[in-house]
Protein backbone atom coordinates (compact mmCIF):
# COMPACT_ATOMS: atom_id res chain seq x y z
CA UNK A 1 0.00 0.00 0.00
CA UNK A 2 1.47 3.16 -1.10
CA UNK A 3 0.74 5.99 1.74
CA UNK A 4 1.07 8.72 -0.74
CA UNK A 5 -0.09 9.47 -4.60
CA UNK A 6 3.60 10.89 -4.40
CA UNK A 7 4.96 8.15 -5.53
CA UNK A 8 2.59 7.46 -8.75
CA UNK A 9 4.43 8.49 -11.27
CA UNK A 10 2.57 8.86 -14.25
CA UNK A 11 4.88 10.53 -16.75
CA UNK A 12 8.50 11.57 -16.46
CA UNK A 13 10.07 13.63 -19.00
CA UNK A 14 13.68 14.37 -17.09
CA UNK A 15 13.54 15.62 -14.17
CA UNK A 16 10.09 16.70 -15.00
CA UNK A 17 7.78 13.97 -13.73
CA UNK A 18 3.78 13.84 -13.76
CA UNK A 19 3.07 12.22 -10.13
CA UNK A 20 -0.55 11.50 -9.08
CA UNK A 21 -0.90 14.33 -6.79
CA UNK A 22 -0.27 16.89 -9.47
CA UNK A 23 -2.49 15.54 -11.80
CA UNK A 24 -5.42 14.90 -9.54
CA UNK A 25 -4.47 18.81 -8.34
CA UNK A 26 -4.96 19.42 -11.62
CA UNK A 27 -8.24 17.80 -11.94
CA UNK A 28 -9.02 19.58 -8.56
CA UNK A 29 -8.17 22.83 -10.42
CA UNK A 30 -10.17 22.36 -13.40
CA UNK A 31 -13.49 21.12 -11.69
CA UNK A 32 -13.62 24.31 -9.58
CA UNK A 33 -12.01 26.35 -12.24
CA UNK A 34 -15.03 25.08 -15.32
CA UNK A 35 -17.61 24.95 -12.76
CA UNK A 36 -16.75 28.69 -11.58
CA UNK A 37 -16.64 30.01 -15.23
CA UNK A 38 -20.00 28.02 -16.44
CA UNK A 39 -21.83 29.54 -13.44
CA UNK A 40 -20.08 32.85 -13.77
CA UNK A 41 -20.11 33.40 -17.27
CA UNK A 42 -23.24 35.04 -17.87
CA UNK A 43 -24.41 36.93 -14.75
CA UNK A 44 -27.47 38.98 -15.15
CA UNK A 45 -28.89 41.18 -12.39
CA UNK A 46 -32.03 40.02 -13.72
CA UNK A 47 -34.49 37.40 -13.89
CA UNK A 48 -34.41 34.93 -11.18
CA UNK A 49 -30.77 33.20 -10.40
CA UNK A 50 -29.97 30.21 -10.87
CA UNK A 51 -29.32 27.24 -8.35
CA UNK A 52 -25.44 26.97 -9.27
CA UNK A 53 -25.12 31.03 -8.55
CA UNK A 54 -26.80 30.43 -5.57
CA UNK A 55 -25.23 28.10 -4.52
CA UNK A 56 -21.79 30.10 -4.89
CA UNK A 57 -23.08 33.04 -3.23
CA UNK A 58 -24.46 31.33 -0.17
CA UNK A 59 -20.39 29.66 -0.34
CA UNK A 60 -18.73 33.63 -0.92
CA UNK A 61 -21.35 34.66 2.12
CA UNK A 62 -20.23 31.88 4.58
CA UNK A 63 -16.42 32.56 3.91
CA UNK A 64 -16.64 36.25 4.05
CA UNK A 65 -18.56 35.74 7.11
CA UNK A 66 -16.33 33.23 8.53
CA UNK A 67 -13.07 35.77 7.64
CA UNK A 68 -15.08 38.71 9.26
CA UNK A 69 -15.84 37.21 12.44
CA UNK A 70 -12.13 35.86 12.40
CA UNK A 71 -10.29 38.28 11.66
CA UNK A 72 -12.61 41.58 12.40
CA UNK A 73 -12.13 43.15 9.08
CA UNK A 74 -13.50 43.83 5.86
CA UNK A 75 -12.70 39.86 3.96
CA UNK A 76 -12.39 41.61 0.47
CA UNK A 77 -8.43 41.13 0.39
CA UNK A 78 -8.81 38.07 1.96
CA UNK A 79 -11.34 35.83 0.25
CA UNK A 80 -9.48 34.67 -2.55
CA UNK A 81 -6.68 33.40 -0.40
CA UNK A 82 -8.46 31.94 2.29
CA UNK A 83 -11.38 31.41 -0.11
CA UNK A 84 -9.49 29.21 -2.54
CA UNK A 85 -8.02 26.79 0.21
CA UNK A 86 -10.95 26.20 1.89
CA UNK A 87 -12.77 25.33 -1.63
CA UNK A 88 -9.35 23.45 -2.76
CA UNK A 89 -8.71 21.35 0.31
CA UNK A 90 -13.18 20.99 0.48
CA UNK A 91 -13.30 19.90 -3.24
CA UNK A 92 -10.14 17.48 -2.88
CA UNK A 93 -11.43 15.49 0.30
CA UNK A 94 -14.94 15.70 -0.83
CA UNK A 95 -13.82 13.90 -4.42
CA UNK A 96 -11.98 11.06 -2.22
CA UNK A 97 -15.36 9.01 -2.47
CA UNK A 98 -14.52 8.61 -6.37
CA UNK A 99 -13.07 5.57 -6.97
CA UNK A 100 -9.75 5.53 -8.29
CA UNK A 101 -9.17 9.48 -7.23
CA UNK A 102 -6.68 10.09 -4.98
CA UNK A 103 -7.20 13.64 -2.46
CA UNK A 104 -4.18 15.84 -3.39
CA UNK A 105 -3.91 16.78 0.33
CA UNK A 106 -3.48 12.98 1.48
CA UNK A 107 0.46 13.93 0.20
CA UNK A 108 2.56 15.74 2.45
CA UNK A 109 4.00 17.45 -0.42
CA UNK A 110 0.72 19.40 -1.02
CA UNK A 111 -0.54 20.36 2.25
CA UNK A 112 3.29 20.99 2.88
CA UNK A 113 3.10 23.48 -0.22
CA UNK A 114 -0.49 25.09 1.18
CA UNK A 115 1.21 25.66 4.62
CA UNK A 116 4.10 27.19 3.45
CA UNK A 117 1.71 29.19 1.33
CA UNK A 118 0.45 30.29 4.48
CA UNK A 119 3.84 30.54 5.70
CA UNK A 120 4.42 33.53 3.12
CA UNK A 121 0.99 35.02 3.18
CA UNK A 122 1.14 35.91 6.58
CA UNK A 123 4.01 38.42 6.79
CA UNK A 124 3.28 39.39 2.99
CA UNK A 125 -0.31 40.75 3.85
CA UNK A 126 1.61 42.35 7.17
CA UNK A 127 4.01 43.81 5.05
CA UNK A 128 1.41 44.89 2.80
CA UNK A 129 -0.45 46.41 5.54
CA UNK A 130 2.21 48.39 7.23
CA UNK A 131 5.71 47.82 5.98
CA UNK A 132 8.52 45.28 6.81
CA UNK A 133 10.09 47.01 9.58
CA UNK A 134 6.38 47.71 10.63
CA UNK A 135 5.69 43.75 10.29
CA UNK A 136 9.23 42.89 11.79
CA UNK A 137 8.71 44.91 14.90
CA UNK A 138 6.21 42.49 16.41
CA UNK A 139 8.52 39.70 16.55
CA UNK A 140 10.36 41.89 19.57
CA UNK A 141 7.03 43.23 20.88
CA UNK A 142 7.30 42.82 24.01
CA UNK A 143 10.36 41.64 24.19
CA UNK A 144 13.88 41.15 21.88
CA UNK A 145 14.03 38.00 23.67
CA UNK A 146 10.43 36.93 22.73
CA UNK A 147 11.82 37.22 19.19
CA UNK A 148 13.37 33.56 18.77
CA UNK A 149 9.87 32.01 20.63
CA UNK A 150 7.67 33.74 17.96
CA UNK A 151 10.39 32.65 14.81
CA UNK A 152 10.06 29.00 15.96
CA UNK A 153 6.15 29.55 16.24
CA UNK A 154 5.74 30.41 12.74
CA UNK A 155 8.08 27.51 11.91
CA UNK A 156 6.43 25.17 14.29
CA UNK A 157 2.41 26.06 13.39
CA UNK A 158 3.18 25.83 9.70
CA UNK A 159 4.25 22.42 10.14
CA UNK A 160 1.15 21.58 12.39
CA UNK A 161 -0.52 22.97 9.40
CA UNK A 162 0.69 20.87 6.83
CA UNK A 163 0.82 17.67 9.52
CA UNK A 164 -2.37 17.95 10.49
CA UNK A 165 -4.25 18.20 7.25
CA UNK A 166 -1.86 15.46 5.64
CA UNK A 167 -2.32 13.00 8.71
CA UNK A 168 -6.10 13.39 8.99
CA UNK A 169 -6.64 13.19 5.10
CA UNK A 170 -4.14 10.26 4.57
CA UNK A 171 -5.38 8.82 7.61
CA UNK A 172 -8.89 8.18 6.48
CA UNK A 173 -7.59 6.66 3.28
CA UNK A 174 -5.62 4.33 5.09
CA UNK A 175 -8.40 3.44 7.14
CA UNK A 176 -10.45 2.87 4.11
CA UNK A 177 -7.85 0.51 2.20
CA UNK A 178 -7.26 -1.36 5.60
CA UNK A 179 -10.99 -1.63 5.72
CA UNK A 180 -11.54 -2.79 2.81
CA UNK A 181 -9.19 -5.69 2.65
CA UNK A 182 -10.82 -6.86 6.35
CA UNK A 183 -14.78 -6.09 5.56
CA UNK A 184 -15.21 -5.14 2.28
CA UNK A 185 -18.91 -4.88 2.34
CA UNK A 186 -20.55 -1.91 4.14
CA UNK A 187 -18.16 -0.71 6.84
CA UNK A 188 -15.74 0.88 4.45
CA UNK A 189 -18.69 2.96 3.24
CA UNK A 190 -19.64 4.07 6.70
CA UNK A 191 -16.13 5.05 7.12
CA UNK A 192 -15.77 7.33 3.93
CA UNK A 193 -18.90 9.08 5.18
CA UNK A 194 -17.22 9.80 8.21
CA UNK A 195 -14.42 10.59 6.17
CA UNK A 196 -16.19 13.11 3.92
CA UNK A 197 -17.14 15.40 7.34
CA UNK A 198 -13.45 14.97 8.48
CA UNK A 199 -12.45 16.12 5.01
CA UNK A 200 -14.86 19.11 5.12
CA UNK A 201 -14.06 20.00 8.80
CA UNK A 202 -10.34 20.04 8.17
CA UNK A 203 -10.62 22.28 5.35
CA UNK A 204 -12.31 24.62 7.42
CA UNK A 205 -10.19 24.37 9.71
CA UNK A 206 -6.97 24.73 7.65
CA UNK A 207 -8.87 27.63 6.08
CA UNK A 208 -9.56 29.00 9.83
CA UNK A 209 -6.36 29.01 10.91
CA UNK A 210 -4.46 30.56 7.89
CA UNK A 211 -6.71 33.92 8.55
CA UNK A 212 -5.83 33.41 12.18
CA UNK A 213 -2.20 33.38 11.74
CA UNK A 214 -3.25 36.66 8.81
CA UNK A 215 -5.24 37.99 11.32
CA UNK A 216 -3.15 37.90 14.16
CA UNK A 217 0.00 39.84 11.65
CA UNK A 218 -2.58 42.62 10.63
CA UNK A 219 -4.09 42.82 13.81
CA UNK A 220 -0.95 43.79 15.06
CA UNK A 221 -0.71 46.43 12.55
CA UNK A 222 -4.34 48.03 13.53
CA UNK A 223 -3.07 47.88 17.00
CA UNK A 224 0.04 50.13 15.96
CA UNK A 225 -2.32 52.68 14.30
CA UNK A 226 -4.44 52.70 16.98
CA UNK A 227 -1.14 53.90 19.42
CA UNK A 228 0.01 56.11 16.35
CA UNK A 229 -3.34 57.50 16.65
CA UNK A 230 -3.47 57.98 20.44
CA UNK A 231 0.19 59.80 20.38
CA UNK A 232 -0.49 61.98 17.79
CA UNK B 1 7.38 9.92 3.74
CA UNK B 2 8.89 13.14 3.57
CA UNK B 3 8.09 15.57 1.40
CA UNK B 4 8.64 15.38 -2.38
CA UNK B 5 9.86 18.84 -3.22
CA UNK B 6 9.72 18.84 -6.84
CA UNK B 7 5.86 18.41 -5.85
CA UNK B 8 6.39 21.24 -3.15
CA UNK B 9 6.82 23.30 -5.39
CA UNK B 10 5.04 22.55 -8.23
CA UNK B 11 1.93 22.23 -5.89
CA UNK B 12 2.66 26.21 -4.56
CA UNK B 13 2.81 26.96 -8.49
CA UNK B 14 -0.65 25.19 -8.99
CA UNK B 15 -1.84 26.34 -5.91
CA UNK B 16 -0.92 30.06 -6.70
CA UNK B 17 -2.21 29.56 -10.28
CA UNK B 18 -5.68 28.17 -8.49
CA UNK B 19 -5.89 31.29 -6.68
CA UNK B 20 -5.65 32.99 -9.87
CA UNK B 21 -8.11 31.31 -11.23
CA UNK B 22 -10.73 31.45 -8.77
CA UNK B 23 -10.59 35.01 -8.12
CA UNK B 24 -10.91 35.63 -11.78
CA UNK B 25 -13.48 33.02 -12.51
CA UNK B 26 -15.25 32.98 -9.12
CA UNK B 27 -14.73 35.51 -6.38
CA UNK B 28 -14.47 38.56 -8.31
CA UNK B 29 -17.49 38.45 -10.34
CA UNK B 30 -19.86 36.76 -7.65
CA UNK B 31 -18.66 39.91 -5.31
CA UNK B 32 -19.27 42.29 -8.34
CA UNK B 33 -22.56 40.92 -8.83
CA UNK B 34 -23.52 41.09 -5.43
CA UNK B 35 -22.36 44.21 -4.31
CA UNK B 36 -24.65 45.43 -7.59
CA UNK B 37 -27.22 43.66 -6.64
CA UNK B 38 -27.00 44.86 -2.95
CA UNK B 39 -26.61 48.43 -4.28
CA UNK B 40 -29.93 47.93 -6.46
CA UNK B 41 -31.96 46.17 -3.80
CA UNK B 42 -30.39 49.54 -1.24
CA UNK B 43 -31.44 52.09 -4.26
CA UNK B 44 -34.80 49.94 -4.90
CA UNK B 45 -35.13 50.32 -1.08
CA UNK B 46 -34.97 54.06 -1.05
CA UNK B 47 -36.96 53.86 -3.84
CA UNK B 48 -39.74 52.00 -1.73
CA UNK B 49 -38.82 54.41 1.14
CA UNK B 50 -39.77 57.10 -1.25
CA UNK B 51 -42.83 56.14 -3.01
CA UNK B 52 -43.91 54.75 0.93
CA UNK B 53 -43.80 58.48 1.68
CA UNK B 54 -44.80 59.81 -1.03
CA UNK B 55 -47.70 57.24 -0.59
CA UNK B 56 -47.80 58.42 3.08
CA UNK B 57 -48.46 62.03 1.47
CA UNK B 58 -51.09 61.03 -0.83
CA UNK B 59 -52.79 58.90 1.82
CA UNK B 60 -52.62 61.82 4.04
CA UNK B 61 -53.88 64.48 0.96
CA UNK B 62 -56.89 62.14 0.80
CA UNK B 63 -57.47 61.56 4.07
CA UNK B 64 -58.12 65.30 4.65
CA UNK B 65 -60.07 65.33 1.01
CA UNK B 66 -61.97 62.82 2.48
CA UNK B 67 -62.53 64.52 5.66
CA UNK B 68 -63.52 67.52 3.85
CA UNK B 69 -65.76 66.20 1.49
CA UNK B 70 -67.45 64.38 4.40
CA UNK B 71 -67.55 67.56 6.60
CA UNK B 72 -69.18 69.45 3.55
CA UNK B 73 -71.69 66.46 3.08
CA UNK B 74 -72.72 66.95 6.45
CA UNK B 75 -72.49 70.38 6.01
CA UNK B 76 -75.13 70.04 2.80
CA UNK B 77 -77.10 67.31 4.62
CA UNK B 78 -77.87 70.06 7.80
CA UNK B 79 -78.19 72.86 5.19
CA UNK B 80 -80.74 70.82 2.97
CA UNK B 81 -82.56 69.53 5.82
CA UNK B 82 -82.57 72.93 7.15
CA UNK B 83 -83.98 74.18 4.20
CA UNK B 84 -86.39 71.04 3.93
CA UNK B 85 -87.60 71.70 7.24
CA UNK B 86 -87.60 75.51 6.71
CA UNK B 87 -89.74 74.28 2.74
CA UNK B 88 -91.97 72.19 4.54
CA UNK B 89 -92.99 74.55 7.46
CA UNK B 90 -93.74 77.26 4.53
CA UNK B 91 -95.63 74.66 2.57
CA UNK B 92 -97.88 73.50 5.63
CA UNK B 93 -98.31 77.17 6.63
CA UNK B 94 -99.82 78.09 3.34
CA UNK B 95 -101.68 74.57 3.12
CA UNK B 96 -102.88 75.97 6.43
CA UNK B 97 -103.94 79.32 5.54
CA UNK B 98 -104.82 77.77 2.18
CA UNK B 99 -107.22 75.57 3.88
CA UNK B 100 -108.12 78.42 6.10
CA UNK B 101 -108.99 80.97 3.27
CA UNK B 102 -110.94 78.19 1.73
CA UNK B 103 -112.69 76.94 4.48
CA UNK B 104 -113.35 80.75 5.28
CA UNK B 105 -114.23 80.98 1.86
CA UNK B 106 -116.75 78.38 2.23
CA UNK B 107 -118.09 79.75 5.31
CA UNK B 108 -118.74 83.14 3.73
CA UNK B 109 -120.13 81.77 0.83
CA UNK B 110 -122.02 78.93 3.00
CA UNK B 111 -122.80 82.00 5.28
CA UNK B 112 -124.00 84.38 2.07
CA UNK B 113 -126.12 81.46 0.47
CA UNK B 114 -127.87 80.93 3.91
CA UNK B 115 -128.31 84.51 3.96
CA UNK B 116 -129.60 84.39 0.55
CA UNK B 117 -131.73 81.27 1.27
CA UNK B 118 -132.79 83.13 5.01
CA UNK B 119 -133.33 86.69 3.06
CA UNK B 120 -135.43 84.59 0.54
CA UNK B 121 -137.05 82.74 2.93
CA UNK B 122 -138.21 85.59 5.25
CA UNK B 123 -139.48 87.29 2.18
CA UNK B 124 -141.20 84.68 0.82
CA UNK B 125 -142.90 83.98 4.63
CA UNK B 126 -143.25 87.66 4.64
CA UNK B 127 -144.54 88.06 1.30
CA UNK B 128 -147.04 85.11 2.19
CA UNK B 129 -147.91 86.41 5.86
CA UNK B 130 -148.46 89.85 5.02
CA UNK B 131 -150.22 88.66 1.30
CA UNK B 132 -152.75 86.22 3.53
CA UNK B 133 -153.00 89.63 6.13
CA UNK B 134 -153.58 91.62 3.05
CA UNK B 135 -156.25 89.22 1.91
CA UNK B 136 -157.50 89.00 4.91
CA UNK B 137 -157.72 92.42 5.47
CA UNK B 138 -158.77 93.56 1.85
CA UNK B 139 -161.82 90.78 2.05
CA UNK B 140 -163.33 92.71 5.64
CA UNK B 141 -161.85 96.18 4.91
CA UNK B 142 -165.01 99.02 4.06
CA UNK B 143 -165.25 102.35 4.49
CA UNK B 144 -166.69 101.71 8.27
CA UNK B 145 -162.76 100.36 9.13
CA UNK B 146 -161.30 103.48 7.09
CA UNK B 147 -163.64 105.89 9.30
CA UNK B 148 -161.95 103.42 12.56
CA UNK B 149 -158.60 104.36 11.38
CA UNK B 150 -158.86 108.17 10.93
CA UNK B 151 -160.74 108.01 14.78
CA UNK B 152 -157.84 106.05 15.55
CA UNK B 153 -154.83 108.39 13.58
CA UNK B 154 -157.24 111.54 15.15
CA UNK B 155 -156.57 110.11 18.67
CA UNK B 156 -152.56 109.25 17.92
CA UNK B 157 -152.39 112.79 16.47
CA UNK B 158 -154.50 114.23 20.07
CA UNK B 159 -152.55 111.70 21.99
CA UNK B 160 -149.38 113.06 20.44
CA UNK B 161 -146.77 114.72 22.97
CA UNK B 162 -146.27 118.70 22.76
CA UNK B 163 -142.91 118.41 21.84
CA UNK B 164 -143.91 115.94 18.74
CA UNK B 165 -146.68 118.27 18.29
CA UNK B 166 -145.00 121.32 17.87
CA UNK B 167 -141.84 119.56 15.73
CA UNK B 168 -145.18 118.12 13.38
CA UNK B 169 -147.17 121.64 13.62
CA UNK B 170 -143.53 123.48 12.72
CA UNK B 171 -143.00 121.14 9.49
CA UNK B 172 -146.40 121.73 8.28
CA UNK B 173 -146.42 125.40 8.36
CA UNK B 174 -143.14 125.31 7.10
CA UNK B 175 -144.15 123.17 3.84
CA UNK B 176 -146.59 125.91 3.60
CA UNK B 177 -148.81 123.92 1.00
CA UNK B 178 -151.36 121.69 0.93
CA UNK B 179 -151.55 118.83 3.00
CA UNK B 180 -152.26 115.55 0.87
CA UNK B 181 -154.60 112.40 2.80
CA UNK B 182 -153.91 109.11 1.35
CA UNK B 183 -156.37 106.25 1.77
CA UNK B 184 -157.01 103.06 0.16
CA UNK B 185 -160.83 103.48 -0.09
CA UNK B 186 -162.64 106.90 -0.62
CA UNK B 187 -163.25 108.12 3.82
CA UNK B 188 -166.18 108.82 4.87
CA UNK B 189 -167.30 112.39 5.50
CA UNK B 190 -167.06 111.37 9.28
CA UNK B 191 -163.34 110.20 8.84
CA UNK B 192 -162.98 113.39 6.56
CA UNK B 193 -163.78 115.32 9.30
CA UNK B 194 -162.06 113.87 12.37
CA UNK B 195 -159.19 113.89 10.44
CA UNK B 196 -159.59 117.50 9.71
CA UNK B 197 -160.16 118.19 13.39
CA UNK B 198 -156.88 116.59 14.31
CA UNK B 199 -155.06 118.17 11.53
CA UNK B 200 -156.60 121.77 12.83
CA UNK B 201 -155.20 121.66 15.59
CA UNK B 202 -151.66 121.42 14.94
CA UNK B 203 -152.07 124.09 12.03
CA UNK B 204 -154.25 126.35 10.67
CA UNK B 205 -154.99 126.82 6.74
CA UNK B 206 -153.28 125.31 5.21
CA UNK B 207 -156.00 123.12 2.54
CA UNK B 208 -156.37 119.41 2.68
CA UNK B 209 -156.73 116.97 0.01
CA UNK B 210 -157.66 113.58 -0.10
CA UNK B 211 -156.87 111.09 -2.81
CA UNK B 212 -157.35 107.00 -2.84
CA UNK B 213 -154.23 104.85 -2.71
CA UNK B 214 -155.05 101.39 -3.06
CA UNK B 215 -151.19 100.56 -2.57
CA UNK B 216 -151.52 101.37 1.21
CA UNK B 217 -154.26 97.83 1.60
CA UNK B 218 -156.04 99.59 4.63
CA UNK B 219 -154.75 102.85 6.00
CA UNK B 220 -154.61 106.45 5.69
CA UNK B 221 -151.52 108.40 5.41
CA UNK B 222 -150.88 112.30 5.89
CA UNK B 223 -148.41 114.11 3.52
CA UNK B 224 -146.73 117.43 3.82
CA UNK B 225 -143.70 118.78 2.76
CA UNK B 226 -141.65 115.27 2.58
CA UNK B 227 -142.74 114.04 5.63
CA UNK B 228 -145.97 111.80 6.34
CA UNK B 229 -148.06 110.83 9.11
CA UNK B 230 -149.57 107.71 8.65
CA UNK B 231 -151.74 104.81 10.19
CA UNK B 232 -152.46 101.75 7.79
CA UNK B 233 -151.71 98.23 7.65
CA UNK B 234 -148.55 98.45 5.61
CA UNK B 235 -147.13 99.73 8.53
CA UNK B 236 -148.12 97.03 10.51
CA UNK B 237 -147.36 94.48 7.95
CA UNK B 238 -143.71 95.85 7.63
CA UNK B 239 -143.61 95.36 11.42
CA UNK B 240 -144.92 91.87 10.98
CA UNK B 241 -142.23 90.96 8.32
CA UNK B 242 -139.39 93.04 10.94
CA UNK B 243 -140.52 90.74 13.77
CA UNK B 244 -140.64 87.51 11.21
CA UNK B 245 -137.09 88.40 10.06
CA UNK B 246 -135.83 88.86 13.27
CA UNK B 247 -137.27 86.04 14.58
CA UNK B 248 -135.75 83.52 11.65
CA UNK B 249 -132.54 85.75 11.77
CA UNK B 250 -132.31 84.05 15.70
CA UNK B 251 -133.18 80.46 14.01
CA UNK B 252 -129.97 77.94 15.36
CA UNK B 253 -127.51 78.11 12.42
CA UNK B 254 -126.56 75.20 10.72
CA UNK B 255 -122.50 74.37 12.02
CA UNK B 256 -119.99 75.37 9.22
CA UNK B 257 -117.70 72.38 10.04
Amino acid sequence: MELSPDSTILWQWGPLRLNATIFFTWVVMAVLSVGSWLVTRRLTDEGKMSRRRNLLETLVIFLNDQIRATSRQEPGRFLPFIGTLFLFIAVSNSMEIIPGFHPPTGSLSTTAALAMCVFIAVPFFGVMQKGVLGYLKHYVKPSVFMAPFEIIGEFSRTLALAVRLYGNIMSGTIIVGILLSIAPLFFPIVMQVLGLLIGLIQAYIFAVLAMVYIASATSVQKKTDDEKRKAG
Amino acid sequence: MGPDWFTVIAQIINFLILVALLKRFLFAPIVRAMDRREAEIASRLEGAARTIAEAQQERERYETLTRELAEAREEMRAKARAEADELRKDLLEKAREEVDRSREHWRESFRGERESFLRSLRRHVCEEVCSVARKVVTEMADSSLEERMAACLERRILEMGTEERGELSGHFRASGREIVVKSAFELSTGGRTALARALNSLTDAVPLRFEVEPSLVCGIEILAGGRSLAWNLQEHLVDLEERLDEALGKSPSIPLS
